[in-house]
Formats: C-alpha cells, structure tokens, sequence
C-alpha cells in the first residue's frame, strides 16, 4: 500500500499545523480566516452553530474524529513527506532568518512581523481509537500496541502520545493523540534552510523546555496523561486507571526534544550558519515580551497602539494584526493561568483603550477554564473597553461559530495608519533578551 | 521622434531648481489618479513631475522604449533625480529608466506590475473584470484618460507590460530602489513584491489600508513617505 498523503497525516486543527499555517498566509500577505480553511466551511461552521449543543456536541465529535488515521496504516506515515509539506507551503524566497522548534503562537506573530518562515519540531497524528475516555491505561496499551510501525516507518522521531480526558474529551473520545518529535533535523527542513536563508541570515531555534511526568512505552514512546491547561499533571496523575509516570520527558505539544536542539546546533557549526536559540519554560512565557516588543515597533513608526488582541490557541490573525497595528498578547488556552498572564501583562504595560479578546472554545467546561466574564473583569480592572466581537458569551464554550467568525473581526479592525517594513530578525531577539527570555547566539 | 519630442515636453527638465526633484511615472494610460499626490509634493517644495503616461497618443506605449527615453531625457537635463516614482506599469518604465541612467538616487516602485501569476492577458483581464472593491477611484473616473489612448494602444501596452520583467531589469538598477506593496492590491502579490526586495537588496514598504492605485486619495502619506524617503538618505 502507498504512503498516506502527507497532508492528510497531521491533525488540521493542532497547533503546529494551524499555528504553521497562519505564519504561511502572512508570509504570503494574506489574512488568516476560518482557520485556513474556505470560506464555504466557513459558513457551514457559522451554520452549525445555530444548532442546540446537544445535536452539536456529536457533529464536533464526529466530524473531528474523521481526521483520525486508521491504526492499521500507520506504518504508511512518512512525516519525511509531512515535513517537507511543511517546507514547501512557504513563498519561494530568501529569508534573514529561519525559525524551527517549539510551536507558539506568540512568537509566530514576531514570525510574521519578521517576515521569517517557521518550522515546526512537533506535529499531531490523530489516530482513530472509539474508547472510553476515563481509561488512560487503555489508551496507552492502545498506543504500544498500534505504534511500533509508525516508530519503525520513521527512525527519526519519537512519540508522545498524550490522553486528556479533560480538555480534550470530545476528541478522546473517538481519536487518539499521538505527538510526534523529530530528534534530528529532517533533511527537508535543512534543505529549506539551504536553500531559503539568505547570506549572513539566522537559524533560530524556539526551545520550550516546558516537560511533564510520562510512562514509558519503549526507547521512543512515551505516554503522557493530561496536557498543558488549566489542570496540573498531579491532579491528572490523581484520577483512577491513570499510568504512573517514571520520568520527565519533553511536554506532548509545546515542549521541544533536546535531541533535535543539539542537532540542529551542530548543523549550523558544520554549515558555518549563525545559531540562535530562544529558550523559555511553558507555551505561555513569551507572550509578553512579543507584546512589548510588537508595540514599541508600532509606537516608532508613529502608531498610537493602543489596542491589544488577545488570540488564543490556534485561533488568530498574524497578518491581520500587523495590519492593524493591534498588538497581541497570545494565550494558550482559554484558562485561568494564561489569565493570569494576560492580568501580570496588563498590570505592567501603559493602559490600553481597547483589548479584543478572541477565545477558542474546546466544548467542554473542564477544570480551571477561564470564561468572558473573567477576561472581562480582567481587561476592565485595567481601564480598557473589552470586546467580544465574534463570540457568543452566553454560549461559551460551545459556541463553535467563532471559528468561522474571528475573521470578519480582524477584517473590521482599523487600519494602521503608517507603511511598515518587516521588524529586522535582531531588533526581535534584542527585544526578546530585554524582555528576560533567554537568548543564546552561537556562530 | 515623436515620442521623445512629446516625453521631453512633459520631463521639462530644462534646469535645477535646488528642489529635490521627484518624477512619477503613472500607470498604462491614466493620470488623473495620480495629480493630486504630485501636486501636493509641488505645494511642498518638491520640484515634482508627473509624466504623460505611457500608451495617450503621442506617448510610446512600448514601456522599454518610453523608459530608455526617460533616461535619455533625464541625461540630456544632466541633473540628478532625487526620486522616480514609478506607478503600477509605470515601474516597469522607470526601472528601464533607472537601469539606463546613474542620474536617478531613488527608484520608488508602487505597486510593481506584472506580477507572474497574472502575466498574461487573460489573467489580467479577469482581474480588470472582477475589480477592485477598495478602489476609491473606481473604473469610469479613468474613462477620460483611457480615452486619449484608445483600445488598441492600451492593449499593446498591456502587451509590452507582460514582456518586460521586472525582475529582468532591477539587477541592472544602481539607485536605492523601494518597493511599495499595498494591503489589498488586486494585481500583485505580496509574495511577489517581497521577492523582488529580497532578491534586490530592495527595502519593502507595506502599505496598509490601500489599494493598487495609491497614492491617489492618500496624498497627505505620500508626501510624508517621500519626505522620509529623501531626508533618511540624503
């Protein structure tokens, strides 16, 4: 049997390829509506929405269940293939810079600032699995039992496969999540950036050093129960037929592998490219300091930049924020830690006069979610008009018409007033370094 | 020739004025659009000029030739040109231009024509069909100037528009080249503004809001951009 298209192995609602997708449009000057999909499933989204939850609930599962790969063709994943359908989406040009690594979507707005092409190091196959979701030990015997030709397929990577009953039930239910790391640089992305960095140009590599508590499966398995969010690891690890974990291993989504940092360093020493790390602990870390920066940018070139956006998850307009001059402070999750974040951010910066909050809704009220009303509060306490344009508050978080709404949101924000040209690659990693992340060069 | 007689009429470059002079070369047979940006530069202190545009009668429709004698022009004058404006196809005659002269400091393209994903001239009848909803200006504010070219003279300049490339021509520029990209221009990609900066050593200017015939209606922005343009550099 032929290897499955490349397109159709990674989950298209995850955060690397979603996240990758965005940073795509902006390299291509385009608005980033509907998640990337047409605007015709943009309307059905919008359709959808009409209906009750109760019917609701199953279409969502189902519908994202459909992207789960039959367990038996896992030994046709090529992700050399995924990776290089990952290349290939950018514009063909050079670029000052090329970042690789952990997925965040902070720093995928200073991508798009940049104008720099980002490579994801982690992506979600969705594997088909019907199982009941508050058996973690199934699930992990699902995953020994179904991966080792996915691991033999492909030497490079290592899986991580994650269960959160919690966040992620209405999926669980129906797929399994197996994340998988590259531990080396894929020859695609290295012949990318030999053929993309411009002379002279960075490689960056964003290194979330975010872990969590796994089992583990065999030398490149692991399971991880529960995911970043708004429940601890140890409240997940409480919960019955819940694997013990017996080390700490890179987090499923966020967390980058160790094994594909070193590689990529010495890469660059051998190729003779300037090396750059951005080193950070947890998705939530950067957002701040890509606000910072994003908004003394606007501010020399004369905008009053006084509208934040707050994006969440995949859900999101990098172009569209440049265009509008809207500075973002990205959250993670809609949950009470990223919250938190967003209130530390407002208590730091100069006040804004609108803050437009775009939450993305996961259907389910799982613990420590943050809701409109605690953003609202959040925002207001700090003197700024908060808006909710293009979510239905009363139907959070079932209120999936959002995706197909944020973008007309965006669309409608004023213009900037001023031209811009992309931020310059070191003026961002200064801004970075000012901003207390670790930024580390090596030539 | 006529074309020269009738491009050195509009040059009118006959003797420095200690102004930092800018010349716009305006789009495939239209004008209008572009005198009130060119005028407030002049109500500024510019010494600017807005050229006839290529393809009214009497004007070469042939962007490499109405480009050659701009340079030609601008070499018979002998003073240097602060900055040349080239609109639309208009870029195309002025980076021939500024390829064939050293008089010209600054090349300006706005909106820079024709991009390869429309270069043909069923691409780009489709666009003229399908419009530009951002447009302020509108198709029938340009009737009046399409009709000093005619038909056919516009279709050959659409013609010498898809033969010239761009891309061909900047690698033998030696002015300090921009490229100006709008937000919501029909014609060019984004992609393909950015690639000719990068692979020009070009700087890319981004200009939110607009459209592909800026700076008509935004004559306010235009002169501040060219007054940045000229005191960074200079």
């Amino acid at each position: 049997m032929s290897d499955l298209d490349p397109t159709e192995v990674v989950a298209s609602f995850d955060s690397a390829s979603v996240l990758h997708a965005a940073t795509v449009a902006a390299l291509n000057g385009q608005p980033f509506p509907n998640l990337g999909s047409s605007a015709l499933a943009g309307l059905g989204v919008r359709a959808a929405a009409r209906l009750p939850w109760s019917v609701l609930r199953g279409v969502y599962t189902r519908i994202g269940a459909s992207e789960g790969i039959n367990p038996k063709r896992l030994g046709d994943v090529n992700l050399s293939a995924v990776a290089a359908s990952f290349a290939d989406r950018y514009p063909e040009r050079r670029y000052p810079a090329v970042l690789l690594g952990s997925s965040n979507g902070a720093l995928i707005h200073l991508s798009a600032a940049m104008q720099v092409p980002w490579l994801p190091d982690t992506v979600l196959v969705p594997v088909a699995r019907v199982g009941d979701t508050d058996r973690p030990d199934q699930a992990l015997e699902f995953g020994r039992s179904v991966a080792p030709v996915l691991l033999d397929r492909n030497p490079d990577i290592a899986l991580h496969h994650m269960h959160d009953q919690l966040q992620d039930v209405l999926m669980a239910e129906r797929m399994s999540y197996f994340r998988v790391k590259w531990r080396r640089l894929p020859d695609e992305y290295a012949a990318f950036v030999q053929k993309h960095l411009a002379p002279g140009g960075t490689v960056v590599v964003i290194n979330d050093n975010s872990t969590w508590p796994v089992t583990r499966v065999g030398p490149r398995h692991v399971f991880q129960a529960g995911g970043r969010g708004g429940t601890q690891p140890e409240e997940y690890l409480a919960r019955p037929h819940t694997p013990a974990p017996d080390e700490e291993a890179a987090e499923s989504e966020w967390g980058l592998d160790p094994n594909f940092r070193d590689d990529v360093g010495t890469w660059c020493d051998q190729h003779g490219y300037r090396y750059v790390e951005i080193g950070y602990v947890g998705p939530q870390a950067p957002a701040a300091a890509v606000a910072t920066i994003m908004r003394e940018w606007y501010r020399a070139r004369g905008e009053p930049a006084n509208r934040l956006v707050v994006p969440c998850f995949i859900l999101g307009d990098p172009w569209l924020t440049i265009c509008t001059a809207a500075v973002p402070f990205w959250i993670h999750f809609a949950v009470q830690p990223a919250l938190q974040a967003l209130q530390e951010y407002l208590g730091k910066a100069e006040p804004y006069r609108d803050v437009n909050v775009f939450l993305f809704e996961h259907g389910t009220s799982s613990p420590g979610i943050a809701t409109p009303q605690d953003f609202r509060s959040v925002v207001h306490r700090h003197g700024a008009a908060a808006n909710f344009d293009g979510l239905d508050a009363e139907r959070f978080p079932h209120d999936i018409g959002t995706l197909g709404r944020y973008g007309r949101v965006f669309d409608q924000l004023p213009r900037a007033r001023h031209p811009w040209s992309p931020l310059p690659v070191n003026e961002a990693l200064s801004g970075l370094s000012a901003a207390g992340l670790s930024v580390t060069t090596s030539c | 020739m006529q074309h020269d007689v009738e491009l050195s009429k509009e040059v009118d470059v006959a003797r420095s004025t200690g102004l930092a002079r800018v010349i716009v070369v305006p789009g495939l047979a239209v004008h209008k659009y572009a005198e009130p940006p060119v005028r407030h530069l002049r109500d500024n202190g510019y010494d600017a000029r807005l050229l006839s545009p290529p393809a009214w009668r009497g004007i070469d429709h042939d962007l490499e030739r109405y480009g050659r004698n701009l340079a030609a022009d601008i070499e018979r004058e002998g003073a240097p040109v602060d900055v040349l404006v080239g609109l639309s196809v208009g870029t195309q005659a002025a980076a021939v231009a500024a390829s064939s002269t050293d008089l010209v400091k600054r090349l300006v393209l706005v909106s820079p024509t024709i991009d390869p994903a429309y270069r043909s001239m069923i691409k780009q009848s489709l666009v003229f069909v399908r419009g530009d909803p951002h447009d302020t200006s509108g198709y029938l504010s340009h009737v009046p100037d399409w009709s000093r070219a005619g038909v056919i003279r516009i279709f050959r300049g659409f013609a010498s528009a898809i033969a010239l490339h761009l891309e061909d021509i900047l690698p033998k520029v030696h002015a300090a080249v921009t490229i100006i990209h709008t937000e919501y221009d029909p014609l060019t990609t984004h992609t393909y503004a950015a690639s000719l900066a990068e692979s020009n050593g070009a700087r890319l200017v981004l200009m939110p809001g607009v459209s592909h015939s800026w700076p008509n209606a935004d004559s306010a922005r235009f002169l501040r951009f060219v007054d940045e343009l000229v005191s960074n550099e200079s």
